[in-house]
């Protein structure tokens, strides 16, 4: 617990477009933002959860921690160094402002002398992106080169959604936990199978799983497969991208006491993405609310819970349903779907469906603020103050 | 309140090559008029095949009814003839399902789609039956219902794809509507606007509602009564109220303890962190149930008798039926099942395999409990 | 724009009739009259109801080109790569003189640097022209269109009869499956895709001619077709085909019948026929409606696929039967070297490959919403 103000991951300005075909027939295709400016962070042995909607952007984000994906743009600090991130922001500035110049000149067409403005600009920024890169290269996950990528994996791991698809069918247990320790060379012949053994007996499966295969087991068992897998290198931050959500309400229930049991014996952080709220609140310490690539509030779990803030937040809140007959929730239920992220709303993007929506929402995109407790939101008129 | 529909003791076998999976072994209830019954379990325990045994849809080879009486309105749904029972699908009891994005047929329009239940069970000529497809489209809650029914499947969100579901089952007015996890593939947001759906369609129509689900919370706030299931079985029925507050079986506690309830505290006195009241294992094998109580393995409160003998359903209060020895001593008996060949025949090769072949022969003579091992 | 979708388009086939009849009165083939309306009427069609489509099929067309060229290139590389030129055995002959060969030489531009040949073999190429058969002393793109023809009739015979049958056999298979039909059918179809194709021919051959010759046993007409009437023309070819449709037919239907059970069996399992008898349908709506309008499109998907089965397949039949298509042209071209007439088939054929599995793209376009709608 004491380490839990050392920032671990340092999510900044994270973006990701996929394209995608407009049609069948057309050979064109358009940018989706799944996520649009993501900024978190994630400290040391806690618990981040990620909440919002199904497209809203949540395994997309998780992804690109791992770099499963490749974000257009953004930095994803891992232990990172104050004074290196501080610097590389000041290249990242200037790249900016060279950026929107190059644009002003592009915008301004062929006039004299404009060609060699052009070139000019993209030689510096081809050089500040360079020499960026060159700062970064040892702390910020997306400017890695294969070297720091493979480190870097032994730090981060990731638990999938799926127990069915996740695991090589044609790898036996002990080969599927083992594979991350053997290519690492952190445990070696016999010290493997027995730090291998340890694992099975820490998430709980018997020994005697080591030499099946995946498919004799269940999705609980399965999920505690991919859960080992993912602490053999002892990693310091497990992405966990909804990894009860398949799973029954019994099953669900040993897992999250798994994760949580582990996470004291291993300093473990997590990056713990679902949809289910109560779930989330349950695990995390700190719940960052999602809606169409953006997050929209952050906050401790209490705070989330007892006083949320965020128009969204609350409708979320307002439509889970309470595990007790005799409680009556007062209903605020979000009408209509969410927008697709191919051509989201302006301004706020929840204004469409935001029941405290004011003439400014439509028009300018609210930022996020932080209160002085630390409870974050970006709405331009949150209810109760 | 006069019941609508009577389930009492049904059983649905699939039989198997080799095995039989009891997928329904035991399971009674009742559904009064205008009431929601929630059913919840784990996976596998049988819910759906319950719902389809209601309906008359269990996959006939290898799936088979093999005893019980499902009683609609006072007639005996189980022995009236195919035709007679496609007259009451989709007309006396309907049928909404868990995956929005693959019960709808692709290539069929929505307003055709609707349309044809009601031209099946209506005297009603197509184009009025596409007028009455928009009328009952804007009843589930759809904007421009007129445009609605021109398009396909894929062209609606998951929500609007189970909101046309819902059109389609209430088409006909139906005296009971089953719900098989109607809500479980959306979002909270949608689920939230389904159920409203639901709730209110019901008090207007007066329908009586069999609700499945895996989520407690849904039951809480959307049912009348609870049946909890295990392994085939129905462990548990009573008022929602009471399942809530007063759980008798231990695989009901069990399950109300795993849930995490939002706002919970997540720290002990001590600091430590609260872990949720799971229950250990899973769902035995439907192959090879354990000889006793089904839930034994898993069941802290497991005795000696629990592993011998299976207990039967006991009404420890008014409408309030437990199946543990923990409430009641007595003994579920189990009654010759008439298998028919096939089963007698999967029993014989099942004691084969086993080398069991002590008295194979009167192994269909006596009223022995019917493939343990 | 509303009225103009609501407007049932389908009606518009009526001018598409007219068109045809006008274009025919005015001494236009028939053929042509039909290829020129339906294609001109089809692009106005899409033009207006799917503008994307359009844009996709003029895409798909433009794609064409370069493997048309490819092949050209090939065909054009086949001649150069072989021994002397299309004159060389005329050397032989004492009648026609050196003056004589080398004039018939120029006026091919056969004097000239390979890579003018082959912008003038393309530019012909280009214009029909793929030039002169020396076995048939004529051009061969006279020979093998006509050829084409012939080959065209019998593969879309032997594929609408082949489907024609799958369908129902897949269908009846997956709704009786494991038990006595299903093998049944599955045997019938195992059979039918191990015996190659020209045994079968030389057994339905044999077992005719030891029956009496009660069908022909080769060629496409009989002596005496042109004075025949047009009924009997009709039938006259009819019968001709039999023996071949048959040949072909089986080995594509085999295959068609097992994706058809697969597909049918896949999709019996869906939710939405379930959906379907939960709503008190028919079992007989609910597997002919619900579930064969989806099983079909795969089999749409194939259609392409199997026009390369099934005209490969014919090239091989024509041959034992003596069908005049382009697979006999073909296999008479390669023995006498008459390499012009090689290239000139295989182009012809390619470009039909190439042309079918475009309609079959549209075609599934048109049956599936999904696709449609965009
Ligand atoms: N077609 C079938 N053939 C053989 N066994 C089946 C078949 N359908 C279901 N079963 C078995 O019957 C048992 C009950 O299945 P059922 O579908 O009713 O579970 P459920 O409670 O609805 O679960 P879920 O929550 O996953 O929907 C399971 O053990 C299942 O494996
Ligand atoms: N590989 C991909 N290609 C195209 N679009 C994608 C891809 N992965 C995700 N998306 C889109 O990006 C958005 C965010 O997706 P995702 O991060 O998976 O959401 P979540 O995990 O919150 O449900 C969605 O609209 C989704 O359709
Ligand atoms: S910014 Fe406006 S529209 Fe967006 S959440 Fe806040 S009040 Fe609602
Ligand atoms: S009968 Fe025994 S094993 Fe079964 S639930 Fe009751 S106490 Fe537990
Ligand atoms: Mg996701
Ligand atoms: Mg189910």
């Amino acid at each position: 617990m004491s380490s839990k103000n050392e920032t671990l991951i340092d999510i900044r300005g994270l973006k990701k477009t996929f394209p995608v075909k407009a049609s069948v027939f057309s050979s064109k295709s358009i940018p989706l933002k799944a996520v649009d400016g993501v900024n978190v962070q994630i400290r040391k042995g806690e618990t981040l959860g990620l909440v919002g909607e199904s497209g809203c952007g949540k395994t997309t984000v998780g992804r690109c921690v791992l770099r499963l994906y490749e974000p257009d743009r953004g930095r994803v600090w891992l232990d990172p160094d104050p004074a290196v991130v501080a610097e590389v922001e000041q290249f990242d500035l200037e790249y900016e402002q060279l950026q929107s110049q190059l644009d002003d000149v592009i915008a301004g067409g062929r006039i004299r002398g404009a060609g060699q403005k052009s070139r000019e600009l993209k030689n510096r920024i081809r050089k500040n992106r360079n020499t960026a890169r060159r700062k970064a290269m040892q702390q910020d996950i997306l400017s890695m080169g294969p070297d720091q990528m493979h480190k870097m994996r032994r730090n981060v791991q990731m638990v999938f959604q799926d127990p069915w698809a996740s695991l090589n069918p044609q790898m036996v247990v002990s080969d599927i936990i083992g594979e991350g320790p053997y290519t690492y060379g952190t445990h070696k012949g016999a010290r493997l199978n027995k730090w291998v053994m340890e694992l099975l007996d820490k998430v709980g499966l018997p020994r005697n799983a080591a030499n099946r295969y995946p498919h004799e087991f269940s999705g609980g068992q399965r999920q505690r497969i991919g859960i080992a897998r993912a602490l053999a290198l002892t990693p310091k931050l497990i992405v966990c991208d909804e990894p009860v959500s398949a799973l029954d309400v019994s099953v669900q229930a040993q897992i999250i006491n798994l994760l949580i049991s582990l996470q004291d014996d291993f300093e473990l952080a997590y990056l713990f993405i679902a949809h289910d709220l109560s779930v989330v609140q349950y695990i995390s310490d700190r719940v960052a609310v999602m809606y169409l690539g953006k997050i929209v509030e952050l906050g401790t779990g209490e705070q989330l819970y007892n006083n949320p803030r965020h128009p969204y937040t609350i409708s979320l809140l307002g439509s889970i349903p309470v595990a007790d007959p005799e409680i009556k929730t007062q209903e605020r239920i979000l009408e209509g779907d969410v927008p697709s992220p191919v051509n989201p709303p302006k301004g706020c993007t929840f204004h469409p469906r935001c029941p405290n929506r004011i003439d400014s929402c439509s028009q300018i995109i609210p930022v996020l603020e932080k209160s002085q407790d630390g409870h974050v939101i970006a709405c331009h008129n949150p209810p109760n103050g | 309140m006069d019941n609508v529909l009577e389930v009492k003791d049904l059983a649905t076998y699939f039989f198997m090559h080799d095995y039989i999976i009891r997928a329904v072994d035991g399971v009674d209830f009742t559904l009064g008029r205008g009431e929601t019954l929630g059913i919840v379990g784990e996976s596998g325990c049988g819910k759906s095949i319950t719902s389809m045994s209601m309906m008359r849809l269990v996959p006939d080879p290898p799936g088979r009814i093999i005893s019980g009486e499902i009683s609609l309105k006072g007639r005996d749904i189980l022995k009236i003839s195919e035709d007679e029972m496609r007259k009451v699908r989709g007309n006396e009891i309907s049928m909404i399902f868990q995956e929005p994005m693959t019960s709808l047929n692709p290539v069929f329009t929505i307003g055709f789609q609707i349309s044809e239940v009601l031209r099946l069970h209506r005297d009603i000529g197509k184009q009025d039956a596409i007028k009455e497809a928009a009328r009952l489209l804007r009843m589930v809650g759809m904007s421009d219902p007129e445009e609605r029914v021109n398009e396909y499947p894929f062209q609606l969100s998951g929500g609007l794809r189970q909101r046309a579901m819902i059109a389609i089952a209430m088409a006909c007015e139906p005296t009971v509507m089953i719900a098989d996890e109607p809500t479980t593939a959306l979002d909270v947001t949608i689920q939230a606007q389904i159920l409203r759906l639901m709730r209110q369609l019901k008090e207007t129509k007066d329908t009586s509602i069999a609700f499945i689900t895996h989520d407690l919370a849904v039951i809480a706030s959307f049912t009348d009564r609870v049946m909890v299931m295990y392994a085939g079985v129905a462990v548990e029925t009573s008022t929602v109220h009471e399942i809530f507050k007063n759980p008798l079986h231990p695989y009901t506690q069990g399950l109300l303890g795993s849930v995490p309830v939002l706002g919970d505290r997540k720290v002990n006195a001590d600091g430590s962190r609260k872990l949720l009241n799971a229950i250990p294992g899973s769902l035995p094998d439907a192959r090879r149930f354990p000889r006793g109580c089904r839930f034994a393995p898993r069941c802290p409160k497991a005795m000696k008798k629990c592993w011998e003998a299976e207990p039967a359903k006991v009404e420890v209060a008014p409408g309030h039926q437990v199946r543990c020895f923990l409430h009641h001593d007595e003994v579920r008996v189990i009654s010759k099942r008439d298998l028919g060949a096939a089963g007698k025949r999967v029993l014989k090769n099942q004691q084969k395999i086993s080398g069991k072949k002590k008295g194979s022969a009167d192994g269909s003579k006596t009223d022995t409990p019917i493939a343990r091992n | 724009m509303k009225a103009l979708k609501q407007f049932n388009w389908r009606l518009t086939f009526i001018l598409d009739i007219l068109a045809i009849i006008m274009l025919v009165s005015g001494g236009t083939n028939l053929f042509f009259a039909v290829v020129l309306t339906e294609g001109a009427l089809w692009m106005v069609r899409l033009l207006w109801l799917s503008p994307a489509m359009l844009s996709y099929i003029l895409r798909r067309l433009a794609q064409m080109v370069p493997i048309v060229l490819a092949v050209l290139a090939l065909g054009f590389a086949l001649i150069q790569l072989a021994p002397g030129d299309m004159f060389s055995q005329m050397e032989l002959d004492p009648a026609i003189s050196r003056d004589q060969l080398e004039m018939f030489r120029r006026q091919f531009r056969l004097d000239q640097p390979w890579y003018a040949q082959f912008f003038q073999y393309i530019w012909n190429a280009l214009q029909g022209d793929f030039g002169f058969s020396r076995t048939y002393r004529a051009p061969v793109f006279a020979i093998v269109g006509q050829r084409a023809w012939n080959t065209i009739l019998l593969s879309l015979t032997s594929l609408v009869f082949a489907w024609v049958l799958s369908i129902p056999m897949g269908v009846f298979a997956a709704t009786n499956q494991y038990n006595w039909k299903d093998q049944f059918v599955s045997i019938f179809a195992f059979f039918g895709l191990a015996i190659p194709n020209f045994f079968l021919a030389f057994l339905l051959l044999y077992l005719i001619s030891s029956t009496g010759n009660w069908l022909p046993l080769g060629g496409m007409t009989s002596v005496g077709f042109r004075n025949m009437t047009a009924t009997q023309q009709f039938f006259d070819v009819l019968r001709h085909m039999i023996v071949p449709v048959v040949v072909i037919g089986t080995s594509v239907m085999a295959t068609l019948t097992r994706v058809m059970r697969g597909e049918m069996l896949k999709i019996m399992n869906e939710q939405y026929v379930t959906t379907a008898r939960a709503k008190g349908q028919t079992e007989n709506k609910v597997v002919y409606m619900h579930a064969l309008r989806n099983a079909i499109n795969p089999m749409i998907t194939l259609l392409g696929f199997q026009l390369g089965n099934v005209m490969s397949g014919a090239a091989l039949v024509e041959i034992v039967v003596a069908w005049p298509g382009l697979g006999s042209v073909l296999l008479e071209a390669v023995l006498s070297q008459d390499l012009y007439l090689v290239v000139g088939s295989l182009v012809y054929g390619v470009v039909l490959l190439v042309i079918g599995n475009l309609l079959a793209d549209i075609a599934l376009a048109l049956v599936d919403p999904r696709v449609r709608i965009s």
